[in-house]
């Protein structure tokens, strides 16, 4: 029973406070390793009387077999499918009944499990969480339906013309690499795969040394040891085997063109971008910020929207995974205006390149950057969570919300012309069009 | 699909105190001499405060050849003052920052600012600065009008569901405003002119229309004088009447098809419903619930686990100022039987009618509404939204009666308001039939059916 409201991305990204209240906001945290080898962080914040359990598994989409797209996704998702001493049924009226949310997501990186429960119903919803991800059994049944069900949602995501520019733009751009394939699969390799491959999956990644757990909300560390350690010590270690990942990304101007009977071309143009762990991860992120965060300053806002009104969307996205990260432009504007709206996008690139931006538009951008951090992360319980999980899985370090700001802070001029000359490519990129073939004009 | 905004909730009387304690019990309000009222809820989680000005001025105070009105003026409403341009605006936030963005539905549109509680200040200044003295130039009026038919493209021409909804809902209201969308309709974007913009300002920006929600860590009387110097100041005026405006009792169902490209087919149906006026409101929050609530839900698995239809679910919001609709839906692959689908829909509430509720099903429904009203209340934001959701519809203390209302909820009730209102002719029935080269056809969108609101700026997720 997931909430599903244009508020979930409110809540998810519009609170800020500023820099030096930053400490106040987000709450301590603490970090164990349990014997198990399972990561244990946990913070308190009592704002309301709920807790939520974050787990994240590195087991995304990037370790499927070759022939086998789509298979880790289809383990995370048959998780919720069964288990030793529960049946679908079982499961799905437990969740109900405690009024618990219970979520599994498996991205190109990683696979999550979160649930958020009220704090008197924790027992029940702990012994559940413990029970689907210890003992799953891939009930057949079920594998089949969940495979429909995937199926379904992959032909109906095939149509979005955002999504479809989106995945389009990444096959394109990661070539054969792990990260170019969608993490759902297709309907032809999910047919392909079957409850023991799931299994065979599960046995070889789904273990606590892989594994970050979060607990946060209002519950003490004390009452995680009692509480919840105990029922995550029953599961048992085990060693993940070594994936390698091969980066390989598309070389010179690749152009693809999607014909669809709409009437708003959805544009995305873009090139290879850095990895989460680059120390220029940060000045570009000062980049981004100013030319395409989203916000009414940015200048591919501006230029593209309050100047010319070509769209009511445009935006640049650096999305920096463990292996290998990607830089794009994403917007949607009428098909007829397609070759305009891309042009002022590719100016706009290359003037982060040839033009040193002002101490002013620096300065603005850092301040929103750290003004911004604690509640882009922290607004809700469930926020912090999914934030420190990942604090963990890219190695930043627990003190990095206390970093955050001098990293930021340290950025020069001469950073952002570095990072957009070694980051942009306004000429030898990846341009995907998705849109009514007869009125799209490239220029 | 499923797009429900639960602000519902029940509880057990004990936990409910506590709970409450922590958040509406301590709302309180004010009135500035020009009539502008202030709802205001501290909680010192962090240092940060949502400020946000509401004004009752959505898209059912426009009129017809003018449908889009109240929505493109909260475009303009970032475009600067005599003072303050709308580049300063944007950046006076961004160095804040603080977060900003408005949304418009048919009962209001609504500003807001999130930022450090010290900072106050700045959103106090742009806000009460922007509610009298906005300058409204027919060159800026002309760009914005062409980004809103971009933004009506992207939300609706090129969403086939969205598009059956706006169908849906101008066949189910005929007198009531919900009559048009929000978005307004392409013919009248393009009829628009300044002068209506400014006309509709006028009429709508003043403090008497408007209301001021605060949440989070600020101090009450410090605030307040600091609104009665900036607000304050703004002379009071006489306000436009504000009708409740009720469809009479439909005679008989109405149907409406649309046929687009489309790659997945959609059913579906409304009926007229009450609002939180009407104690039967509660009652059909617990059958929403009980509909269409989780996996475990009776829809979900009559037709999504029975694998008649990709998605299914039911979705009703009491916090409307007029009555609204009670809806369900269902998608489905080319080649289901339409009919089939439809059937187990109406089969599902036939249920409601006949047979009660048993003890434990009735009790899950509560606990899930109890669960999403207090999960609902972890941001700042989403406090001061709720507040004033109730605001809008009926006053902002209801918001007390609801946990009680909702526990209080009988199986026999549950009998009689399904009875009452799920009628063939109370409805009113929409088919979205896949038309055109399947393969082409643009396809549902993740999150929603139905938006009740739009905003200013669709911002990335990063």
């Amino acid at each position: 029973m997931k909430k599903k409201t244009w508020l979930g991305l409110f809540v998810l990204i519009f609170f800020s406070i500023l820099p030096q209240a930053r400490c106040a906001a987000l709450p301590a945290t603490e970090r164990v390793v349990l014997e198990n080898g399972l990561t244990l962080i946990h913070f308190r914040d009592a704002t309301i009387p709920a807790v939520s359990l974050e787990l994240l598994v590195a087991a995304g989409s990037w370790r499927d077999p070759e022939k086998q797209k789509g298979l880790a996704n289809l383990t995370a998702k048959s998780l919720l499918l069964g288990s030793r001493n529960l049946t679908y049924d079982q499961i799905n009226g437990t969740v109900d009944y405690l009024g618990a949310q219970l979520d599994v997501e498996c991205g190109k990186d990683f696979a999550r499990l979160g649930m958020q429960i009220l704090k008197k119903e924790l027992d029940a919803g702990v012994d559940l969480v413990t029970e689907l991800l210890i003992n799953p059994v891939f009930p057949p049944a079920e594998v089949t339906r969940e495979k429909t069900n995937i199926t379904g949602k992959l032909r109906a995501m095939e149509d979005n013309p955002a999504d479809l520019a989106n995945r389009a733009f990444e096959r394109a751009l990661f070539l054969n690499s792990p990260y170019a394939s969608d993490a759902e699969g297709t309907e032809a390799s999910l047919a392909g795969i079957g409850p023991a491959d799931l299994a065979a999956f599960y046995g070889s990644f789904y273990h606590p040394s892989n594994t970050v757990l979060v607990v946060g909300g209002d519950i003490t560390m004390e009452e995680v040891k009692s509480r919840i350690v105990p029922g995550f010590l029953k599961w048992k270690a085990a060693k993940a085997p070594e994936t390698v990942f091969k980066p390989e990304f598309a070389a010179g101007k690749t152009i693809v063109k999607i014909d669809r009977p709409i009437s708003q071309a959805s544009i995305v143009i873009g090139n290879p971008g850095l990895v989460r762990a680059d120390k220029d991860y940060y000045a570009f992120s000062v980049l981004n910020q100013i030319l395409g965060s989203g916000n009414l300053s940015s200048r591919l806002m501006v230029e593209v929207r309050e100047k010319k009104g070509l769209a009511y969307s445009i935006q640049s996205v650096m999305l920096s995974r463990k292996h290998a990260g990607s830089f794009r432009i994403f917007l949607q504007t009428k098909n007829a205006t397609a070759g305009q709206a891309v042009d002022l996008a590719v100016k706009e690139m290359k003037r982060m390149q040839n033009e040193p931006v002002s101490e002013e538009e620096l300065k603005r951008a850092k301040s929103y950057l750290i003004g911004n951090f604690p509640l882009r992360y922290g607004a809700t319980q469930q926020d912090y969570a999914k934030f420190l999980a990942q604090v963990e899985y890219y190695g930043l370090g627990l003190d990095y919300p206390g970093k955050y700001a001098s990293l930021i802070n340290a950025v020069t001029p001469q950073d952002l012309l570095r990072v957009a000359g070694a980051y942009l490519q306004p000429e030898r990129n990846v341009l995907v069009v998705v849109g009514d073939a007869k009125d799209v004009q490239l220029q | 699909m499923r797009i429900l905004i639960l602000l519902a909730s029940c509880m057990l009387a004990l936990f409910s105190s506590q709970a409450m304690g922590q958040s509406f019990k301590d709302a309180s309000e004010a009135r500035l001499p020009n009539g502008l009222k202030v709802i205001m809820l501290e909680n010192r989680k962090a240092p940060i405060v949502s400020f946000q000005v509401w004004y009752r001025a959505g898209s059912r105070n426009e009129r017809v050849g003018r449908t889009g009105l109240a929505h493109v003026l909260e475009h303009m409403m970032f475009k600067g003052t005599k003072r303050v341009s709308g580049e300063e605006f944007a950046r006076m936030l961004d160095e804040t920052g603080g977060e900003d963005n408005a949304f418009t539905s048919h009962d209001f549109a609504a500003y807001f600012e999130n930022l450090a509680s010290d900072r106050i200040g700045i959103a106090i200044e742009l806000e009460a600065d922007r509610m009298q003295n906005l300058v409204l130039k027919e060159e800026d009026f002309q760009t914005e009008r062409m980004v809103v038919v971009e933004e009506r493209r992207m939300r609706v021409d090129d969403k086939p569901q969205s598009f059956l909804v706006e169908q849906l809902e101008a066949a189910a209201y005929q007198s009531q405003p919900y009559h048009w969308p929000v978005i307004g309709w392409t013919g009248d974007l393009a009829r628009l002119t300044i002068e209506d913009v400014q006309d509709f300002y006028a009429e709508f920006y003043n403090p008497a229309n408007a209301f001021i929600v605060v949440t989070g860590d600020f101090e009450k009387e410090s605030l307040l004088r600091e609104l009665e110097k900036t607000f304050g100041k703004i002379p009071a005026r006489k306000t436009s009447p504000q009708p409740y405006i009720e469809d009479p009792p439909q005679s008989g169902e109405r149907r409406i098809v649309v046929e687009r490209p489309a790659q997945v087919g959609t059913i579906a149906a409304a009926y007229h419903v009450p609002n939180l006026r009407d104690r039967d409101s509660y009652v059909l929050e617990v059958i929403d619930s009980i509909l269409s609530g989780g996996k475990s839900s009776r829809i979900y698995d009559r037709l999504v686990r029975g694998q008649i239809a990709l998605e299914a679910s039911t979705d009703y919001s009491l916090t409307s100022r007029d009555p609204g609709l009670f809806y369900l839906a269902a998608s489905f692959l080319p080649g289901k039987d339409m009919d089939e689908i439809e059937k187990a829909l109406y089969d599902e509430l036939e249920k409601l009618k006949t047979t009660p509720v048993e003890a434990k099903e009735l009790e899950k429904a509560k606990n899930q509404l109890e669960s999403a009203f207090l999960l609902n209340q972890d941001s700042l934001f989403s406090l001061g939204l709720q507040l004033a959701d109730y605001e809008i519809a009926h006053g902002w203390k209801a918001i007390a009666d609801y946990l009680p209302s909702i526990q209080s909820v009988t199986p026999e009730e549950i009998q009689r308001v399904a009875s009452k209102y799920f009628t063939p002719a109370n409805r009113t029935v929409g088919r979205l039939i896949p038309a055109g080269p399947a393969e082409n056809a643009p396809a549902p969108t993740p999150g929603g059916l139905k938006d009740r609101m739009i905003r200013l700026l669709d911002k990335p997720l990063h």
